[in-house]
Parts: structure tokens; C-alpha cells; sequence
């Protein structure tokens, strides 16, 4: 039965947790079926707790999207005390039951090692990676299993639609988001708050508002994350900005290749629906608001707000001249707003605890939180979320934990492939919109893949760019063209090819591509080869004068040899050389033989002694 | 911005348009020249307008504006990033600079990007010459690039088309062709394809062409290429020639390019005609027949059942002694006389001259009578006039428009319905189809009614009933009009329900017709045949002549008007000229009402008439072919005048060879009333005459006066004798119209009365039939020899049927089946839709076709001597 006012939801919200409280501190566990930790084996896992527990088990077992810590995956986690079990695998669910879950006992091999310190660490709530974040809008998909809006109710769901409705004026929820400082997490930075004002004040009757998850960056998937794993909080955010605004209708446009948050969007909408939290008269506030999901062909570029719109009316996804703001003739050339899932699920915290408190986290310019997602030559992949204006060497150093094997840091790329690369000197640069740009990168969606010495700058700024070449819809000119010339001269580069005045090409094939192209890619699809020349000049014209790849990376720049004196004759690397070109017996130093060798660098990674050298 | 002054409208989410319908002055600085604009403009119209030129290549001014290429930035104070002038409307007050070297770096670097792989193959490229990239490289300079890369030429290819040749590596992605495709004729036949610099013009549905040529002239380089003539020239070497396409009634503007007295290609002028600058493929491709082989260029005379090639002195002599002995033998009224609606109004006006003043007859007519007789006496009992030719540009400001009769689309009027498209979607406006079929154009309908042919009286009453009893306060002015009290008796017992039984319609579709025509400001009509064509053709016409009256698409000027667009390019001169039984030139009732064709097929036959003087008709492909075989057949004397040996002249004595349009001066008067220009752009093969100069000869041989003279002389001649084309010029600088004004003054108009009925279906021919685009094969020959030979690839006739129907019969999609009326059979290519009604059958005639004429009964209509060309009773059975 839908529900009809306020006090019904309230009541059934007393009715949940006083359900939970009456089972009092129940033995649970949680499992994270996220997307990271499906790739590790979650699903595997889950089979073998639910055979394990059978049907009528006491325990309470829970499986929830994604908690961040991907790198550890598949993660569990034991109530109520909170023990963190990580790369975990069926065979240890018996003995996570018989003795976490039963007993209490800890299992020292599952649980997690810092690497700084060399100590395991029990509970999740201990671990670094975890404190030094501030998960406000992430943190509850720990807690949610998201095909259960009472999970959601329980934690407090649907509070801030219920203030907004009954207590804001449209003006005021529009007048709070303003004051949050709260700015686009989609990439633009564009301050919320003004964009509704805007949609607001628009001419006609028929305003829509869309959700955008269409996250396409590679290595982006925060967006992904919260939309399967917290999806009530996606939907509570776009009925507040639909009120607000004075819109009745709206879009939730989500990648196919999200099979995961299709479902779960899909299941919330339905949940939603049938309590009466999206359809006619919402809570009997007279609000009308529906919700239609629309699922993308996969095209990069139909992330962008109007080769969005144009997929939704059915067209090709091509970004249009957006003079004529969207706010006022969006979809179907009607008022629209659109925002992405983050801006989205930060709607009803802002709204819940107030514009105030919200404002005092983050930077001057940077309100709030942000969602990264932390890749690359880390220690600890995953989602993190901190408060804007963290600098850099905190979140790579003390979340992220550092650089696996030692290695030095070299760089992070940010804002996804358009974004750039900011050097080990700028580690100390507090992260928000304003800074980030500053530097030659961009918050984009909130990317962050950090590089070490044994990248080589060239191949990554050619590898965005090759991206990047294809991904351009074929509009622009400029982008279109600008982006294959530059990955042509890059790739060039990266195999000795590269000439004289290659750099400064590229620099004014960048300039002309970022100052003449239509939309927010062309626009930024420089910034991967500007900002590492910027950085890394040297590197550029080390491939290029001397024909040398510093990091070693380039191929066609390389040898690989082996030092008679480190090698200890193994015969790993002669086993492991797919190409047959390694010599070399029991107890005599190997030899590479280069007319055979192909460089795919087989042999350096299986060495034990760290025998073959590359110049 | 100020929101009042702009309208935009966007198409595929893709692209806007600003609409300059006078929005308010505003005040800008463009590189330190001060400029007014209006509200609406985009830098670059007002940049243009001022004489400031800005490069651009993707821009086109037909079409909505995309900023692809980047050429067309400028830079704007206080904008971050330079702006491209094509998509950034004007502002108050705001300063711009279209050169600086800022700018002047990114569009030589965006040209350069487009030479990298854009081929130098200007040498043999079509477009060498007329290139807008080669001008653009002159323009900057550029002569040499900095990329180097290598791309896999991709050659050339098919088209979505077979009509025009892809040369994919020249294209410069405008996206123009695409636009075209979208914005114009709205086929959506081609689109990008792939992404990044994979991306291309592709075809994405090659069914849904329809060769109109619109891509192929929007191309601003050689990426597109017509495939018609095998010669080709460059510009230098070529004549342009405007003169006007000879096909149908709209008159398009065209531009022949002709070289060493070929035609090798055809485009439109910008802002010309009634086309803005479209064609339809009959007009850009169909031009090749004029240089065919097998076109007679000398007279011949039948002798002993051969041709034999006689000087011009012998034929014409001996078809003035042939004339005068059957005046003698017979008198003048045994001969007749027949002309296409494709002459020009000079030798129209001459031929009905010299038949009724040398020959001394009163029987001429004209297969453009045909067409245009029901309208004009429909509009005569109406509103008092014989014809009424509102413009299309008033189409266009419509905002509800009712299309009924013949499909716009299927038939060579394209270029109508892409002005009917045009009012759709830049204002907005509502649409009502009245036809069978459910084609291009009733799909993007409002409301689509399919009526047999000959329901639409009842359709009118039922809608006036409805607009009288819901909707009457917003019919004010109407209630004035003479006639007004019967009409509204005659129509009180057409009430929703017993209309919609009776033409099998849901009730809540006319309610929905009648809203959007009693909301409608402007409300325009557009008609064509067959509609008029059918048993009761004038009371079909009247009946939607008395709606249009009522719901004010009659009054005038600011009305959306009462249109009639005709297969014939000169179908309104034709008339006007005075090939007609009933009226002399200039709609002057003749005093002697003379024979018409139909008419002296069967007086031939009993032998009343003995002589028939034919030119450029082919009247077995026509007319009723069993009507016309035995006429033809019992003649003395049959002279045909045309290009080619027709069907009817097999049956000729004397063929007399005849000018092709492009060879021929003179004058055409469009279905708007626009006198346009035929412009001679090619020289006559030798000893090939002016059909002027063969009647004056044949006059003297028979000893009768008759001037010899030029059509600049004969048009000042109709210009003192017509006074509908009094004071006109046959040099005129502006568009020029024939006279008689486009406003209806309410008194002299009356609501008319007019027959409902309709008879029942036969039970052995369950089927209506009509004929779609019969008379389109003037002047281009029969079926046995190969003519305008591009287009014969893509024009088929084809019969459309309902899909169960056809299945019921045991007929497939792209089958054949055998057609059958009462009069005749001949077999079908069948095309098969859900969206036809049941029991309509639509024979969709394309250039070639001669077996539909022998489908046609030999009963017409008495008012205005028409064979029924719809609503024939058929039936279909497997071959």
C-alpha cells in the first residue's frame, strides 16, 4: 500500500528498526557483491554462505555493493564486532562461521596486514585506508543490501524528501543546495544550485531532470558503485531537485554495460513506487514524479549532458552548441536538468543535515566530499571518498598506501583520459575542482590513476590519446582530427620515430584542438599531452634526440640483457621467453639473444634476482 | 537573451535554429563596425547581412547550423573560448572580432587537419573548381600541410541511391548531406556511422531514399557525385543556364550546366522558385533523354506502314493539303486539336491560335484540363474565380494543414510536401491526410484519415457538422458568406457518428481534425490528383472548397490558401493560353463549345472527326486505351509533334520532331501563378524548329495568314490579350505573377452545394483503385526505348495493397500480381503495407508505364469530360 503522508512513512520506519531492535544485536555477516569483489570471486563466495547457513539459520547474512577497498576483495565482514576479513574464498566460510561468527575467535591469515606497519588489523573501522576518509555519501552501501528499501528506511531513507516536501518552499531547497556550495560531481563543476535555479526559472510547463550514469572513463566505476549500491539515495536526491525545480518527470540514463545497476535502479524504482515515494501525489504532498530508466548504447561521448539528451529522443549521441542552456531547452527542447549520480546522492545529506554543515567540509571553492576511484601503481585500489581539498600525498600515501614493491612515485592522472598528469612535485596540492585545473587536469568524474617510475609518460599520454581518438563522436574538426594527429605523433615518438619539432606540434595541435572544439572532450582531449609535456618535458625528448624510453616501457626504444653477475642461472626466464630467444645452461649466466627477442619483458618480470637490466 | 525574440526549434537533440521572423533591432560591434541585427540572428547571418565575411564550410543557409568545422569561430568579449558565429545567436551589445591571429592559427589548423587525408585528386574530382576547400585553401594560403599520414582509400561507391557515386575520402564530414537528408526531405536515409575518424556518411536505410539529389546539393566538395551523365566539365568550361524544370506544376528553378551543347549536370539555384533551392530527382536526374540516340530529329511521313525522313517543305505541305481536305470534305469541326500541359505558354497560345483561327476548329484540349478543370469549377461555384493561386511560401506560415488527393511523396511533388514539412516542424504545424495510404507524409500526420477515393465530401460534411455544432464562435466570419443557412441544414444530419460509420474512421479522430482546424490561424489545403479525377470530381473538390471557405483557408492572403499542385509544369498556362473546349484564352467563356479529348476519341471513332494535330501528348498512355486505340485508328490524318516515337505514333501519318525544354524559350506558369522563364541552354540538333515557325509554315502552305514570329513577341502578344498576364515581362528582373490578385472577397464567395454519395462496391471488383502519377510521361517516350536511363533505375510503378489483403489473395511483398478492372488487366509489382485501408488499391505509375491506361473505363464525367482515374473498381489475383 502506497503511503499516503509523513507520519505513515515515520510509522513504518518505527515499525522496521523496532523489528531489528527486537532481535536485538544479531550475529550477521556482510559481504560485499560488488563489482570489484564479484571480479575476485564474491559470487563463489556467496554461494558457499548461503549453503553453509541454509535457510533458517540465526545469522543475519547480508550482501552489499561495493564498500571501496576493491583491492581486497571479496571482503566480509563479521557483526557485530565489526571483523574484517579480506580476499576471502569458499574455502574459509566454514571457519569464518565455526569460529568468527560462532566463537568470536578472529582469523589472523584473513584479516588485513598494513603494509607500513606489518601488523594485521581485526576491524574494518581501524584500518588507514578507511580512517582517513570521510564516507558521507558512500559509506552506507556497507550497510544496505540495495535491493531492500527497508535497509534504506531503517538508516534514515526518504528523511530529507519528507523535509524538503512538507517543510521547503522550492525556492528554499533550491536556496540550501546554493548555499551547500555544492558543485556537479559529473566533471563540469558546475554549481548545483544555480542549475536548478535556473531550470527553475526556465518557461514551460514540462521540466525534466536526468540522472546521468553514463560513466564511461576507464577505470571509473563510483558512479557504478553507488547506483547499484545505494540506489534509494540516487532516487531521493532527483525527487528532491524534481521538486524543486517543478518537474514531474525524469530519466535515470544508465550504461548497458551496467547490467548490475540497471537491476538495481530498477528494483528501487519499483520499491519506490509502491510505497508511494514516486508516482502521483507523493506522500500526499500533491508532488507528481516518475522515473523512467533509460539504458545507453555505449558510446563514450553520450556522457556528455546533450549527446545524452539526443540518445534519450532516440538520436545519434553528438554533443550540440549549448549557448542555449539545457536548463532551458533540454530534452525535447524542454527545461531539463541534469546531474550525475554523486551530485545526485549528495542531495539529501546536504538537504538532511543542512546547507551549513555541508559547506564547512571541503575548500573555499570545493564543498564536501568527493568520490575517487584510486587505480594504477597503488597499494590499495579501490573507491575512497574524502573531504575536497585533501592533498594528494594523503590520499596516495596514507589511503592509498603507497607504491607497491618499493617502487617511486612518478605521477597521477586525474579527470579520467582527458584529464592530466601531476607530478611527484605537486603531491602536496590540496585536490578540488579549482586546483586540479590549475595544475593542467581536471576533477572529470574523479579518476585517479597513479603511475610510477616504470611508466613512461609518452606511452600514457598515447594511450589516452588513442582513447580518446576513438571515442571522439566525429563532429569537430578539431577533435575528430586533432586527437588521431596527436596519438599519430605519439605513437611515432614511442618508436623512435620521433623528430625534431614534435613537441611544439603537438603543443599547438593541443592548443587548437582544446580552444576550437565543441564539447567538454575535445575541449580537455589535450590535457593528457599537454600536461605531460608540461611535466615531463625531458621524457619527450629523451624518445625523441636520444631514441631512449627512460622508463623503459617504449619497445621499439629497449633492449633487455641480463647481468652475467646478478643471474643466478635459474632458467625461469629461458622457460618463461614465449620467443625462444634466452640462452644459456644449469649453473652458466643467460644471454638474451636480440634478434630473437621481442621485448614483451617476460623475462625481467620472473627473474628472482633481478637480473635483466633494460636500457 | 532575451527569451521573446527567439524561437528555436531542434531536430535529433542535435541542432537549433533560429528563427529571424523579425524579432527586435539589436546593436553589436563586429571587427569595430557597428551592425544592426535582428533579435534571432547568429553572429554569422548578421555578420553576412553587413558584408563581414566569416570562412565556413559545414554552414549551409538551408540548414540548421551545427558548428562542426570550427572555420567559423570567432572571438566574442568577455568569452573564455572563441564562439563559432554559426550557432551563436547575436546579442545586444556584445563585441566581437572575426580576424585575429588567434583565429586565423585554428582555422588554417583545422583546414590543414582536413587536407591530411582529404585526397588532391582535384585534377579528376567532379567538384575541381567548384570546390568550397579548394577555395578555402586559396583563401588561406595554404600550401603545404603538416601532417603526414597515410589513410587506405576507400574509392568510390553507391550511394544510398544508384543515382549518385560516395567518394568517401573527400568528404570533409559537414554532416551537410545528413542534414539534408534530416531536415529537408526527412527520409533519414543516411546518418554517421562509427565514431572518432572511423566516422563516416553512411547509409542506414537505403529503402528509404528517394534520389532526390538534396545531399548531392548541399556537398560542398566531391564527396557526392551525380552518376547520370557520363561527361563532365569544369566550370570554366560551362554554361549555367537558369531556366525552369519542365516535370510538374511547381515550376522549379534549375541551373543546367551544359558543356559542348550537353547537359552534365543539373543543380537549384539558392532562393529561387518555389523550390528554395530542392529538386526532386525527376528534376535533377531526368535530364538525359534530351541527348538520346533514338531521338527523331528530322519529319517523317508514314508510307506504306514504314517512317520515311522528308525535308521539312514535304511534310508540312503535305499536312496542309491533308487539313485543308478534310475542312473541305468535312468542315473544320472534323479536326482536333491536342497539347501537352508541357508546351510553353508561347506555342500553346499559337497552337489554340492557329486551330481556331487557321484551322477553324473549336475543339483543343489538353491532358493539363484534365487535371485543373475539376478544381477550377469547384472553385468557380465557390469563391468566383477560375483559379486561385496561393504561394507556398503561405504553406509554409500555415498552421494546420489538410492534404488530400494524390501522394505528395510517391508522386513528383515532393517538393510540396517538403514545404508541408517544412511548416511542421519550424512552426509547428498540424497536419491532416486524407489518403488510403499511410505514406511518408500521413505518417508524420496529426490526424490520418484513409478514405477511398470519393469519400471526402462525406468527410467534409461530417467535419463542417462538427466545426458548426463545438466549435461555432471561432467560425465568425464565415456565417456571413452567401450559402451559410444551407449549408448548415445540409450538414446537420452528418453527425460524428453516422461519418465516421460511413467512412470507416474512429469518431474521436474527427473530433481531434476538427479542434486542430477550428484552433488553426492559418489553415491551407493542399490538393492534387487524382483527387478531382473521379466520377464526381468537382463535388470531391467543392465539398473540401466549402470546409476550406468555412474554416478561412479561402480568404486570401493571410490565409494558409487552397492549393493545387498538377503532374504538368505549365498545367495552369496550358488552360490560360486557352487549350481548352470551354475557354479561351485568359478563362474567357468560349462561344462555341468546342469538342474535348475524350470527346473526339469517340467522334473519331464514328468518324466525326477525321484530322487530330497532336503535340507532346501521348493520349494512349493516358486515356482510356481502348477509347483511344479506336479513335486513333479510324483518323485520316494524325500528326504528332514530339521527341520521340511514341505509343501514339505508331498509329501517326506525320511526325513532326519537337524542341526538348532545354532547348526551347518561353514562358511557364506554376501552380502558385509564377511566369517563369524557359531559357534556351542548349542548341537545337540541326534543322530542328521551333514549333512557332512549323505552324506558321503550314498555315502558308495553306494558304492562311499567320504571323511568323519568336515566343519574346508571342509572350507580348498574350500580354495584350490576356488579361490575366497583362503589363508582364518575358525579361523580368523580380518573380513575376500572373495577375488576378489572391484575395476572395467574402461576397462574391458562397458556400456551394454538392452530392455525399458514393456507390456500392461491386462484388466481383471489391477494390478501389487509383492511379497515382499518369501523367508524368509527357514528352520522354515509351516503354520500348531506354530514356532518361539513371532515373529508370530507381522509378518502378508498383501497385500498393493491404499486407493481409495481399496475403488473403496468396500474394507476396515484391511479387508480381495480375491487376484487373472491368476494362482491362495488365500485371504488377506489388507492395505490400499494414497501413493501407483494405479495400483501396494505389497504382503508384512511375515514368515508363503504358499498361495502366487500358485499366481505365470509358465513362467520365460529364462536367468536366474526365475519365475517372480513381476509385475504378478492382480486383487483384495472383499471376
Amino acid at each position: 500500500m502506497p503511503l499516503k503522508s509523513p507520519d505513515e512513512l515515520e510509522q513504518l520506519r518505527t515499525k522496521i528498526l523496532e523489528e531489528r531492535k527486537a532481535q536485538g544485536e544479531k550475529k550477521g555477516i556482510v559481504l560485499c557483491t560488488g563489482t570489484g569483489c564479484r571480479g575476485a570471486g564474491a559470487s563463489e563466495v556467496f554461494d558457499a554462505f548461503k549453503k553453509a547457513l541454509g535457510k533458517k539459520s540465526a545469522i543475519e547474512f547480508k550482501s552489499t555493493c561495493c564498500h571501496g577497498f576493491c583491492e581486497r576483495g571479496p571482503i566480509t565482514i563479521v557483526e557485530p564486532l565489526g571483523i574484517f576479513y579480506q580476499g576471502v574464498t569458499p574455502a574459509d566460510v566454514p571457519q569464518i562461521i565455526a569460529e568468527t561468527v560462532t566463537k568470536g575467535q578472529v582469523i589472523e591469515k584473513l584479516l588485513y596486514r598494513d603494509p607500513a606497519t606489518g601488523q594485521t588489523i581485526p576491524t574494518e573501522k581501524a584500518i588507514p585506508f578507511y580512517t582517513k576518509q570521510n564516507r558521507l555519501v558512500f559509506g552506507n552501501n556497507r550497510h544496505l543490501d540495495p535491493t531492500r528499501i527497508e535497509d534504506y528506511m531503517a538508516m534514515g531513507g526518504y528523511k530529507a524528501l519528507v523535509k524538503a516536501l512538507f517543510h521547503m518552499s522550492p525556492e528554499e531547497v533550491i536556496e540550501e543546495i546554493k548555499r551547500s556550495g555544492l558543485r556537479g560531481r559529473g566533471g563540469g563543476g558546475f554549481p548545483a544550485g544555480r542549475k536548478w535555479e535556473s531550470c527553475r526559472k526556465a518557461h514551460g510547463d514540462i521540466k525534466y531532470v536526468i540522472c546521468n550514469c553514463d560513466e564511461g572513463d576507464p577505470g571509473a566505476y563510483m558512479d557504478r558503485s553507488l547506483m547499484e549500491g545505494n540506489p534509494h539515495s540516487v532516487l531521493e536526491g532527483m525527487l528532491i531537485g524534481a521538486y524543486a525545480i517543478g518537474s514531474s518527470e525524469g530519466y535515470v540514463y544508465v550504461r548497458n554495460e551496467y547490467p548490475l545497476a540497471v537491476e538495481n535502479v530498477g528494483i528501487a524504482i519499483e520499491q519506490a513506487t509502491k510505497m508511494g515515494l514516486l508516482g502521483k501525489d507523493i506522500l500526499g504532498s500533491g508532488f507528481d514524479f516518475s522515473l523512467v530508466i533509460n539504458k545507453g548504447g555505449g558510446a563514450f561521448v553520450a556522457g556528455e549532458s546533450s549527446a545524452l539528451m539526443a540518445s534519450i529522443e532516440g538520436y545519434v549521441a553528438e554533443p550540440r552548441a549549448k549557448h542555449i542552456h539545457m536548463t532551458e531547452s533540454g530534452l525535447w527542447e524542454r527545461p531539463t536538468n541534469l546531474n550525475n549520480v554523486e551530485t545526485w546522492a549528495n542531495v539529501p545529506v546536504i538537504i538532511e543535515k543542512g546547507a551549513d554543515w555541508y559547506a564547512s567540509i571541503g575548500t573555499q571553492g570545493s564543498k564536501g566530499t568527493k568520490i575517487f576511484s584510486l587505480v594504477g601503481k597503488i597499494n590499495n585500489t579501490g573507491l575512497i571518498e574524502v573531504p575536497m581539498g585533501m592533498t594528494l600525498r594523503e590520499i596516495v600515501y596514507d589511503i592509498g598506501g603507497g607504491i607497491p614493491g618499493g617502487k617511486r612515485f612518478k605521477a597521477v592522472q586525474t579527470g579520467g583520459p582527458s584529464g592530466g598528469c601531476i607530478p611527484e612535485s605537486l603531491l602536496d596540492l590540496p585536490v578540488d575542482f579549482d586546483e586540479l585545473t590549475k595544475a593542467g587536469s581536471m576533477m572529470g568524474s574523479g579518476g585517479m590513476i597513479v603511475m610510477d617510475e616504470s611508466t613512461c609518460m609518452v606511452d600514457v599520454a598515447k594511450y589516452f590519446m588513442h582513447f580518446l581518438k576513438d571515442e571522439s563522436c566525429g563532429k569537430c574538426t578539431s577533435c575528430r582530427d586533432g586527437t588521431l594527429r596527436m596519438y599519430e605523433v605519439l605513437d611515432a615518438i614511442t618508436k623512435g620515430k620521433g623528430k625534431e619539432g614534435d613537441i611544439e606540434f603537438l603543443e599547438e595541435i593541443g592548443w587548437m584542438t582544446a580552444e576550437a572544439s565543441l564539447c567538454a572532450l575535445g575541449g580537455s582531449a589535450a590535457n593528457p599531452v599537454l600536461s605531460t609535456i608540461r611535466y615531463f618535458r625531458d621524457e619527450y625528448e629523451a624518445h625523441i634526440s636520444a631514441k631512449r624510453c627512460p622508463a623503459g616501457v617504449c619497445t621499439e626504444l629497449i633492449t633487455f640483457t641480463i647481468d652475467p653477475k646478478a643471474c643466478i642461472a635459474c632458467g625461469k626466464c629461458r622457460k618463461g621467453c614465449p620467443t625462444e630467444a634466452i640462452t644459456g645452461e644449469k649453473k652458466v649466466p643467460h644471454k638474451i639473444v636480440q634478434a630473437k627477442c621481442i621485448k614483451c619483458g617476460t623475462c625481467r618480470e620472473v627473474c628472482p634476482s633481478d637480473a635483466v637490466k633494460v636500457a | 537573451m532575451s527569451d521573446a525574440h527567439i524561437k528555436y526549434t531542434a531536430d535529433g537533440g542535435a541542432h537549433i535554429k533560429y528563427m529571424t521572423d523579425g524579432g527586435a533591432i539589436i546593436n553589436l560591434t563586429i571587427d569595430g563596425k557597428a551592425i544592426q541585427a535582428h533579435a534571432g540572428q547568429t553572429i554569422l547571418e548578421a555578420a553576412r547581412a553587413n558584408g563581414i565575411a566569416i570562412p565556413t564550410l559545414c554552414y549551409h543557409p538551408r540548414l540548421l547550423p551545427i558548428g562542426s568545422c570550427r572555420l567559423c569561430v570567432v572571438e566574442i568579449e568577455g568569452a573564455e573560448r572563441p564562439m563559432t558565429a554559426c550557432t551563436t545567436p547575436a546579442q545586444e551589445g556584445i563585441v566581437v572580432r572575426t580576424q585575429t591571429e588567434r583565429l586565423n592559427n585554428m582555422r588554417r589548423a583545422a583546414l590543414q587537419l582536413i587536407l591530411t587525408y582529404h585526397p588532391l585528386d582535384c585534377p579528376q574530382c567532379d567538384a575541381g573548381g567548384a570546390c568550397e576547400l579548394q577555395d578555402l585553401v586559396v583563401a588561406f594560403g595554404i600550401d603545404a600541410q603538416p601532417y603526414h599520414a597515410v589513410k587506405k582509400s576507400q574509392g568510390q561507391r553507391e550511394f544510398a541511391t544508384p543515382l549518385i557515386r560516395q567518394w568517401p575520402d573527400r568528404c570533409v564530414m559537414c554532416l551537410r548531406c545528413i542534414r539534408a537528408d534530416h531536415e529537408i526531405v526527412r527520409t533519414h536515409a543516411i546518418d554517421l556511422i562509427g565514431t572518432g575518424i572511423e566516422t563516416e556518411v553512411g547509409i542506414t536505410d537505403r529503402d528509404a531514399c528517394i534520389s532526390c539529389g538534396e545531399c548531392l546539393q548541399v556537398c560542398p566538395v566531391g564527396a557526392l557525385t551525380e552518376h547520370v551523365s557520363r561527361v563532365k566539365a569544369r566550370p570554366w568550361q560551362s554554361q549555367q543556364v537558369t531556366t525552369t524544370c519542365f516535370y510538374c506544376s511547381l515550376g522549379c528553378q534549375m541551373e543546367l550546366t551544359c558543356f559542348e551543347n550537353t547537359i552534365v549536370r543539373v543543380q537549384a539555384p539558392a532562393h529561387s522558385g518555389a523550390n528554395q533551392g530542392s529538386l526532386c530527382r525527376r528534376g535533377i536526374f531526368g535530364y538525359d533523354f534530351i541527348h538520346h540516340p533514338h531521338r527523331v530529329t528530322a519529319p517523317m511521313i508514314k508510307g506504306a506502314g514504314s517512317w520515311k525522313r522528308v525535308p521539312w517543305s514535304e511534310a508540312l505541305a503535305h499536312v496542309a493539303a491533308m487539313i485543308n481536305k478534310v475542312i473541305l470534305e468535312s468542315g473544320p469541326d472534323a479536326i482536333g486539336g491536342l497539347i501537352s500541359p508541357r508546351s510553353t505558354n508561347e506555342e500553346v497560345f499559337l497552337f489554340q491560335r492557329f486551330m481556331r483561327e487557321v484551322v477553324g476548329t473549336h475543339s483543343i484540349d489538353s491532358t493539363g484540363r484534365l487535371c485543373l478543370d475539376p478544381y477550377r469549377q469547384a472553385l468557380r461555384a465557390v469563391v468566383g474565380r477560375d483559379y486561385l493561386p496561393p504561394t507556398l511560401d503561405a504553406l509554409v506560415q500555415s498552421d494546420c494543414i489538410v492534404v488530400a488527393g494524390g501522394d505528395l511523396d510517391a508522386n513528383n511533388n515532393i517538393i510540396a510536401a517538403n514545404r508541408v514539412r517544412e511548416a511542421l516542424w519550424r512552426t509547428g504545424a498540424r497536419l491532416i491526410v486524407l489518403h488510403p495510404w499511410r505514406g511518408r507524409l500521413a505518417k508524420e500526420a496529426d490526424c490520418w484519415f484513409p478514405l477511398l477515393p470519393g469519400d471526402e465530401p462525406r468527410w467534409a460534411l461530417g467535419m463542417i457538422h462538427l466545426l458548426l455544432e463545438h466549435h461555432h464562435e471561432a467560425l465568425a466570419a464565415a456565417q456571413k458568406i452567401k450559402g451559410f443557412p444551407e449549408l448548415k441544414e445540409t450538414t446537420r444530419e452528418f453527425t460524428l457518428e453516422r461519418t465516421a460509420k460511413e467512412i470507416g474512421c474512429a469518431p474521436d479522430l474527427l473530433t481531434e481534425a476538427a479542434k486542430l482546424l477550428a484552433q488553426a490561424k492559418r489553415p491551407a489545403f493542399v490538393c492534387s490528383p487524382p483527387l478531382g479525377q473521379v466520377h464526381a470530381g468537382v463535388d470531391q473538390i467543392t465539398a473540401l472548397a466549402n470546409l476550406a471557405l468555412l474554416c478561412g483557408a479561402l480568404t486570401g492572403s493571410g490565409s494558409g490558401g487552397f492549393h493545387w499542385v498538377g503532374p504538368q509544369s505549365n498545367m495552369v498556362g496550358t488552360i490560360e493560353m486557352g487549350a481548352s473546349p470551354l475557354v479561351l484564352p485568359g478563362y474567357q467563356p468560349a462561344d462555341t463549345k468546342g469538342l474535348s479529348v475524350v470527346e473526339m476519341m469517340q467522334a473519331a471513332a464514328t468518324g466525326r472527326l477525321k484530322a487530330l494535330f497532336i503535340v507532346g501528348e501521348d493520349p494512349l498512355i493516358t486515356l482510356p486505351r481502348r477509347l483511344v486505340e479506336k479513335g486513333l485508328a479510324s483518323l485520316e490524318l494524325l500528326v504528332l509533334q514530339d521527341m520521340f516515337l511514341s505509343e501514339t505514333a505508331e498509329r501517326a501519318h506525320v511526325f513532326l520532331p519537337s524542341l526538348s525544354f532545354a532547348e526551347s524559350d518561353g514562358t511557364f506558369t506554376n501552380c502558385e501563378g509564377r511566369v517563369q522563364r524557359l531559357r534556351r541552354a542548349l542548341q537545337p540538333p540541326a534543322d530542328l524548329r521551333w514549333s512557332g515557325e512549323v505552324w506558321a509554315d503550314i498555315a502558308s502552305f495553306m494558304d492562311k495568314e499567320f504571323p511568323l514570329t519568336s515566343p519574346a513577341a508571342v509572350f507580348a502578344e498574350i500580354t495584350q490579350h490576356n488579361p490575366l498576364y497583362t503589363g508582364m515581362s518575358f525579361e523580368p528582373t523580380t518573380p513575376q505573377w500572373r495577375g488576378d490578385g489572391r484575395e476572395v472577397p467574402l461576397d462574391k464567395a458562397a458556400f456551394t452545394a454538392f452530392s455525399a454519395g458514393r456507390g456500392e462496391h461491386d462484388k466481383e471488383y471489391p477494390f478501389a483503385l487509383s492511379l497515382e502519377g499518369i501523367f508524368e510521361n509527357h514528352l520522354i517516350g515509351s516503354a520500348q526505348q531506354q530514356r532518361a536511363k539513371g532515373l529508370a533505375h530507381c522509378s518502378q510503378s508498383y501497385l500498393a495493397i493491404n499486407a493481409e489483403e495481399a496475403q488473403t489473395i496468396g500474394l507476396v511483398a515484391n511479387g508480381r500480381a495480375r491487376l484487373i478492372t472491368p476494362w482491362g488487366e495488365t500485371v504488377a509489382l506489388i507492395k505490400t503495407s499494414p497501413e493501407i485501408r483494405r479495400d483501396a488499391l494505389i497504382y503508384v505509375l512511375s515514368f515508363y508505364d503504358t499498361a495502366a491506361s487500358q485499366l481505365l473505363g470509358p465513362e467520365f464525367n460529364p462536367q468536366t469530360m474526365d475519365p475517372a482515374y480513381a476509385g475504378i473498381p478492382a480486383r487483384v489475383e495472383k499471376v
